[in-house]
């Protein structure tokens, strides 16, 4: 259809009822109009697109001209107005605030305490194998990363909020009830920071650095109500995204054994499993890869929403001010006109000079544009240090004969908890040191 | 329109559109039970802000959580005044 001002793009008559999972109910709709499509969703007229070059207009280009839409009331519900959802000014000098918080050398003394977490579930893991039990891969790895983000977060307060936070591991559903009982936690926050004041304690954690953040013009610190907005968004954000993709990691690994012997192999390589330096991360390209394929095929931020603030043009399109845009990295990630059977895990997309002349938004798993993830670094570092960690010594059977099914809220999740039986690698030996497991294994190979 | 009559207006029209059926919108009634979900009532929320002008959970972390309907409307009646 054609108006005054420009074409809208083509789209199903009937509006999305919620009889069908809205993530199907969009596919089908790609399939029938193409690469971007209007249509009426929740009682609003939406944008649905998947083609990244519209998605990098409205994130990267023309940034400035959109807002988070109506579905970040649904975060906004958990956090309150944090970086995630909070808009203009005030999420500028939020950002610019936080941002420190995320310096690479910041997160990079995080490593120890990470690293030090994946080798503790290394060994519960291993102990498992040796009494040929199972264990719960979705639990486990939920509540390793909700350790490791608070304690990132709390520091040595870790102890004093742990029990309280466990909520997110062990609700499975993220129902008003979860929201009803996360949205009082606030005043645990609250309370850690009036206690460090008081006793007049500074800390190099991610609440230290926030409370002692100051405003570069004004010279003003966070107000309490921001300090425990940003600090709930850090804890959820930091925890569901990272234990999701792990999570995938694991399946995926599960059903292509190729993939789990590359990486064996890459892991294997005597003097390359070192990880006291962040520098060594890079080494493990393999291992980069499994992760960039797993957050391609199941992005735990499945859905952006964006709304226009004054009239725009997406390609041939126009997008009249306060239109609702859907854009579904789901979809983008899984475009056929971008990525060759997009549906299949192959890590190998991501080697390098696969692909140079792919589209820089041809994957956006932590969004894109100056409102992108604050803590993609991190979340990435905790990724590979938990996969360099766990698959040194162990691979995963999964054990339900049905493959998962998704659970669609505002993050991508497994619907059921994996089940998986770990098994420990020929040549691994627990309870040995890094260095004696490389001697061990090169010794092995020379013979 | 009252800040109440708006309140409860949204929370059914949300419902309508998407095939919920809804309890009726007592002050007593828990949201829990009301047959809304998370999402509707994020959409809820949206709408308000537009009608009212006002979103008190991302105004204020202060605002507790609304156990029931009667919780979300004087929620919204404080925010407005």
């Amino acid at each position: 259809m054609t108006t005054a001002y420009g074409r809208v793009p083509p789209g199903p008559d009937k509006k999305y009822d919620g009889t069908q999972e809205l993530l199907d109910w969009m596919g089908d709709q790609f399939t029938r109009f193409g690469d971007i499509y209007k249509a009426s969703i929740y009682g609003t007229n939406i944008y649905v697109i998947r083609d990244p070059v519209f998605a990098e207009r409205v994130l990267r280009d023309n940034w400035r001209n959109y807002i988070k839409g109506q579905a970040i009331k649904r975060v906004a519900m958990l956090l309150g107005n944090g970086l995630m959802v909070s808009e203009g000014d005030l999420w500028k000098t939020q950002r610019r605030l936080i941002q420190p918080a995320f310096h690479r050398d910041a997160i990079t003394s995080l490593l120890e305490t990470v690293a030090s977490a994946n080798v503790r579930l290394l060994e519960t893991w291993t102990r498992a194998a040796d009494r040929n039990e199972n264990v719960n891969v979705t639990v486990d790895i939920s509540h390793l990363v909700l350790k490791t983000t608070l304690v990132a977060i709390f520091g040595d307060d870790y102890g004093d909020v742990e029990e309280h936070f466990h909520v997110l591991s062990e609700d499975a559903v993220r129902s008003l009830e979860f929201a009803s009982k996360f949205r009082t936690l606030g005043q645990l926050v609250l309370k850690v920071a009036n206690r460090r004041r008081e006793q007049n304690v500074t800390s190099a954690d991610f609440l230290g650095m926030l409370m002692a953040a100051r405003d570069r013009d004004t010279g003003e610190g966070m107000p309490d109500r921001q300090l425990v907005n940003e600090t709930m968004t850090l804890i959820v954000a930091g925890h569901e995204t990272t234990a999701s993709t792990l999570n995938w990691v694991w399946y995926l690994l599960s059903q292509h054994p190729e993939a789990e012997a590359k990486l064996s192999c890459e892991l294997e390589n005597p003097g390359s499993t070192a990880l006291s330096e962040f520098g060594e991360l890079s080494k493990f390209t393999y291992v980069r890869q499994i992760i960039d394929e797993t957050l391609r095929l199941y992005p735990a931020g499945w859905l952006m929403t964006r709304r226009a603030l004054a009239d725009d043009q997406l390609g041939e399109y126009f997008v009249p001010a306060g239109t609702e845009i859907f854009i579904s990295p789901y979809y983008i990630q899984r475009n056929p006109s971008l990525w060759e059977e997009p549906d299949r895990f192959n890590p190998d997309r991501f080697a390098q000079g696969y692909s140079a002349d792919r589209h820089p938004l041809a994957t956006l798993p932590f969004s894109a544009g100056p409102r992108n993830c604050i803590g993609e670094f991190f979340a990435r570092l905790e990724m590979q240090v938990h996969l360099i960690t766990l698959a040194k010594g162990l691979r995963l059977h999964y054990q339900n004969a049905k493959p998962p099914e998704l659970d669609i809220g505002v993050n991508l999740r497994s619907r059921h908890n994996f089940i998986m039986t770990p098994q420990i690698k020929a040549g691994y030996q627990p309870g040995l040191t890094e260095n004696q497991q490389s001697r061990i294994k090169h010794q092995s190979d020379v013979r | 329109m009252s800040v109440k009559s708006e309140v409860l207006s949204q929370i059914t029209l949300v419902a309508e559109e998407q095939n919920r059926a809804l309890a009726p919108l007592k002050d007593d009634l828990p949201l829990l039970d009301s047959g809304l979900d998370s999402l509707c009532l994020a959409v809820v929320i949206a709408r308000l802000e537009d009608l009212l002008g006002v979103d008190p959970f991302s105004s204020s972390a202060d605002t507790p959580f609304p156990i029931t309907v009667g919780d979300l409307v004087n929620t919204y009646e404080n925010a407005v005044q």
